[in-house]
């Protein structure tokens, strides 16, 4: 039974762990936006890294367009 | 069924298609955003998007509306210097509705070259973005951004959302640390509720004691801190305040277990400390979270007056900055945008939508000479006007130092809780007082423990649960429905409102024309004439010429007639060539011109008045179509069900005595007064409430904001002017009327729920004080009765969650 003396200080500090853990991710504004990971998860931002994929750098498109206009 | 534009989603239009790769486009705007999308690679976007999509067309793309964001002055309020040469801003986006709208945005920006971080925020659709300003401008940025559809707005989070983020993180944390606390001591008092029962060495049972202490002190201190400044606060302003309550039943229970624990004699009851603080901060953060998204769809662009004016300095064409026009400069204004100061006009003629400011639905017409208002829209005509009211002095400006003004006269109302509370205190501290003094005459050694047990047993946990977790429920209820409540006091003050105001246009009515009557006066039928009129006003961009060509649509008569040579005159009507013979439709003196003569009366109804528009051949005239505002479906029902409901109706409105009466017979309210400005609307509300009376105010447009702001309880429909937004306690997102009497009705049921709360609370505490003052109250027993009393006060909030709103009236599934 001396036993408990060890496993009580033992799982209080197991679960100081897990607040100290809490505390950093909402200083690090983990919580402020609860909806978004969900969504990004499913974004493909990987399109560069596919080899003959047609992604190109902005300037040249933005360039494009802008003649299209005039 | 009409195409729809791949691109924003909007119906094409009968003519100026554009057309590129097999997709079709309602402007050039949208197929050039479109092609701006597939060449990046992100075509994708098409295919993620929500079926049904309905954006807007790209504009303000222009180089000019955008100079104005790379100006120093301006950065200096918005913009973050960071080192490593480098800018930071937070733009409030608009125009998202979904995950795909926000990956396209984040994408397009991070492509372009110098461009270092963007963040969108799903939630509050706010951006952060950083980057180096000798690679890329915040004008870049935000054309990007508008190129594709969107709107960018800069802004200082520090003044609404930082605020508000670092309180909400704050209260994370303290909720954290309780749960940690409780969970930790409810586990070792499971081992001392056995030992209870069967016995326990007093070493093992001593060591549980001091661990529960340990665990529980920083539970108390930074958790339970929150209510322990909430109640010298309120007690620093003289106002006992629902935390003292709760303050002093933490400490005295956290004391005496400490004494116990110290001691070495008796039963702590850290656990029920623990746990009632958890439970209640749960209670907040819910609050402060759901008062967070309301209020986060309340802050929106502000954007009434237009940033940049092109004023004519020494026969040249500058376009400045907004502030930097003076009085005396002479500034030209497009068609299609936006008034930028109060002037009067020198050169041109048009119509202007002053809708924002007179609830006038028509536009206005206005000539040399005329005073024309900032913040209005230009319809047809370019103008040049000179500035006569600028910067602080303009109307808008007046309007909006009205709005805050009345925000701070609004009467205060002192939340129920408190009144609950500030009673309860007083009686409990009384009775432990007479149990201590009993004791101690009867038999000293129990007189501590008995009143301790007295001030322990009367829980605060129900008391101070009672009232926030009906809030919380009935704060969810109402966004199920579509009904924004930015907080529980709203609930208070809504079930406290004894009369209502509508404003007209907007509210009750759909805020578009609509054609109520064609009439013939020649050989064309009723049909012939919509239809002439519709061949012409395709070509028009007027409200007027718009709700004429719907109507001709909607009737399905097949495709609207060519007609050639079309030209527009400005605030007088449309001319054109159809089949050979000139044809006019517009005022009547336009339509008949050159046959001089007497000027046609229109069939005008007096009970029912409407707007004519006469339509011609020839100089002969060929009939009359009357327009006005219609009222929504439902406006009749809402009317009724709330004077069912014991609230007088009244229609408050700036447009002219002979329609506001018309559409208040029409819908049946019980006052009507028209003609009012903004000031006029602000007077009448306060003129209300010093009868006596609680105002609920619905409004949408600029001209309601400072009534909006004064009424007890301002309601505002969605797409309405943001700055009437800015003023709301309610917002009602679907455009269904109907949610007026919902929202109230949730409000009376919400109260009637806290009230048995506070009802149970009190019974409970009946019971439970005279068995602590007798002694009765054993360690088991408090432990049982306290999360007891806690339980049934939550539970009998979830009720409101089966609540059914549609009663006084069967409602109509109307869109209103």
């Amino acid at each position: 039974m001396d036993m408990i003396y060890i496993l009580v200080p033992l799982a209080v500090l197991l679960s100081l762990i897990a607040l100290g853990l809490l505390i950093w991710s909402i200083r690090h504004a983990q919580f402020d936006d609860l909806v978004g990971p969900a969504h990004r998860i499913l974004f493909e931002d990987d399109q560069e890294m596919i080899p003959g994929s047609k992604s190109k750098p902005m300037d040249e498109s933005i360039n494009k367009a802008q003649e299209g206009r005039e | 069924m009409t195409q729809k534009c791949v691109h924003c989603g909007l119906d094409l239009p009968l003519h100026g298609i554009c057309e590129e790769g097999g997709s079709r486009f309602c402007c050039l705007g949208c197929q050039l955003a479109w092609r701006m999308i597939q060449e990046m690679g992100l075509g994708d976007y098409y295919q993620r998007r929500d079926e049904g999509f309905m954006g807007r067309p790209p504009q303000g793309v222009d180089g000019v509306g955008l100079q104005v964001f790379d100006d120093m002055e301006y950065q200096r309020q918005f913009v973050g210097e960071l080192d490593g040469n480098q800018k930071e801003v937070c733009l409030l986006l608009d125009g998202i509705h979904c995950a795909a709208c926000v990956w396209l945005n984040e994408q397009m920006l991070r492509k372009l070259s110098g461009v270092e971080e963007v963040w969108i925020n799903f939630a509050t659709h706010r951006a952060r973005v950083r980057w180096n300003p000798k690679q890329v401008g915040l004008s870049d940025i935000i054309g990007t951004i508008r190129s594709i559809g969107y709107q960018a707005e800069p802004y200082d989070p520090t003044v609404s959302e930082q605020g508000r983020s670092q309180v909400d993180r704050e209260l994370l944390s303290r909720l954290g640390v309780a749960a940690f606390g409780a969970a930790n001591v409810m586990f070792i008092a499971v081992a001392l509720y056995a030992g209870y029962f069967q016995g326990m060495e007093a070493e093992a049972k001593l060591y549980f004691h001091w661990a529960s202490l340990l665990l529980a002190t920083p539970v108390i201190l930074y958790s339970g801190g929150l209510f322990l400044r909430g109640a010298y606060n309120g007690l620093r302003m003289g106002r006992l305040t629902m935390d003292l309550p709760i303050a002093l039943g933490a400490w005295v229970t956290y004391g005496y277990s400490l004494v116990v624990t110290v001691r070495g004699v008796g039963e702590i009851y850290f656990d029920s400390v623990t746990m009632f603080i958890f439970v209640l901060l749960t209670g907040r953060y819910f609050e402060s979270t759901a008062r967070g998204k309301a209020a986060s769809v309340m802050e929106r662009l502000v954007n009434l007056t237009p940033r940049y004016a092109v004023v004519i300095r020494e026969g040249e064409q500058v376009t400045v900055p907004v502030r930097e026009v003076r009085v005396g400069d002479q500034v030209m204004v497009k068609p299609g945008e936006r008034i930028p100061v109060d002037g009067t006009l020198i050169i041109g003629r048009t119509s202007v939508d002053e809708s924002m400011l007179t609830g006038e639905s028509l536009p206005v017409v206005k000539g040399v000479g005329d005073r024309v208002v900032g913040g209005s829209m230009n319809l047809d005509g370019g103008v040049v006007l000179i500035a006569v009211r600028v910067g602080e002095e303009t109307t808008l400006a007046r309007i909006l130092s009205l709005v805050e003004r009345a925000q701070v006269a609004r009467p205060p109302i002192q939340a129920m809780a408190d009144r609950v509370a500030a009673r309860f205190v007083g009686v409990v501290l009384v009775l432990a007082a007479v149990t201590l003094g009993y004791w101690l005459w009867r038999d000293s050694a129990k007189a501590l423990e008995n009143c301790v047990a007295v001030l322990i047993i009367t829980c605060p946990c129900a008391l101070g649960l009672g009232a926030p977790a009906v809030m919380v429920v009935a704060m969810g209820v109402a966004a199920r429905m579509g009904i924004l409540i930015k907080s529980g006091e709203t609930l208070e003050r809504l079930e406290q409102v004894g009369q209502v105001v509508l404003d007209k246009t907007g509210v009750l009515t759909l805020g578009t024309l609509g054609v109520e009557r064609v009439v013939s006066v020649g050989e064309l039928n009723e049909q012939g004439v919509l239809t002439l009129a519709a061949a012409l006003e395709q070509h028009s961009e007027h409200p007027v010429g718009r709700a004429i060509f719907q109507a001709f649509l909607a009737r399905d008569w097949g495709l609207a007639s060519v007609v050639e040579a079309v030209r527009n005159v400005p605030g007088l009507g449309l001319e054109g060539v159809l089949q050979g013979h000139k044809v006019r439709v517009g005022r009547p003196e336009f339509v008949l011109e050159g046959m001089g003569g007497v000027l046609p009366v229109p069939p005008d109804d007096p009970d029912h008045p409407v707007t004519w528009t006469a339509c011609g051949q020839e100089g002969r005239l060929l009939g009359w179509i009357g327009l006005s505002d219609i009222p929504k479906p439902n406006a009749g029902e809402v009317v009724a069900a709330l004077k069912s409901m014991g609230l007088p109706v009244m229609l408050l409105s700036g447009d002219r005595r002979a329609v506001v009466e018309s559409m208040g017979r029409l819908t049946g309210v019980d006052q009507m007064v028209s003609d009012v400005l903004p000031e006029g609307k602000e007077a009448r509300i306060a003129s209300l409430q010093q009868a006596g009376e609680r105002v609920a105010m619905v409004g949408d447009g600029v001209n309601d904001a400072p009534a909006l702001a004064r009424a007890d309880v301002a309601l505002v429909v969605a797409n309405a002017a943001d700055l009437a937004v800015a003023a709301a306690d309610v917002i009602l997102l679907n455009r269904d009327l109907y949610s007026v009497v919902r929202v109230l009705l949730l409000a009376r049921l919400s109260l009637r729920t806290i009230r048995q709360n506070y009802f149970f609370s009190i019974v409970y505490n009946l019971f439970a004080i005279p068995l602590a003052m007798s002694g009765l109250v054993s360690p088991i027993v408090a432990a049982v009765l306290m999360p007891l009393s806690s339980l049934v006060v939550v539970g009998n909030a979830l009720r409101l969650r089966h609540v059914k709103l549609d009663q006084p009236v069967v409602i109509q599934a109307g869109i209103g």
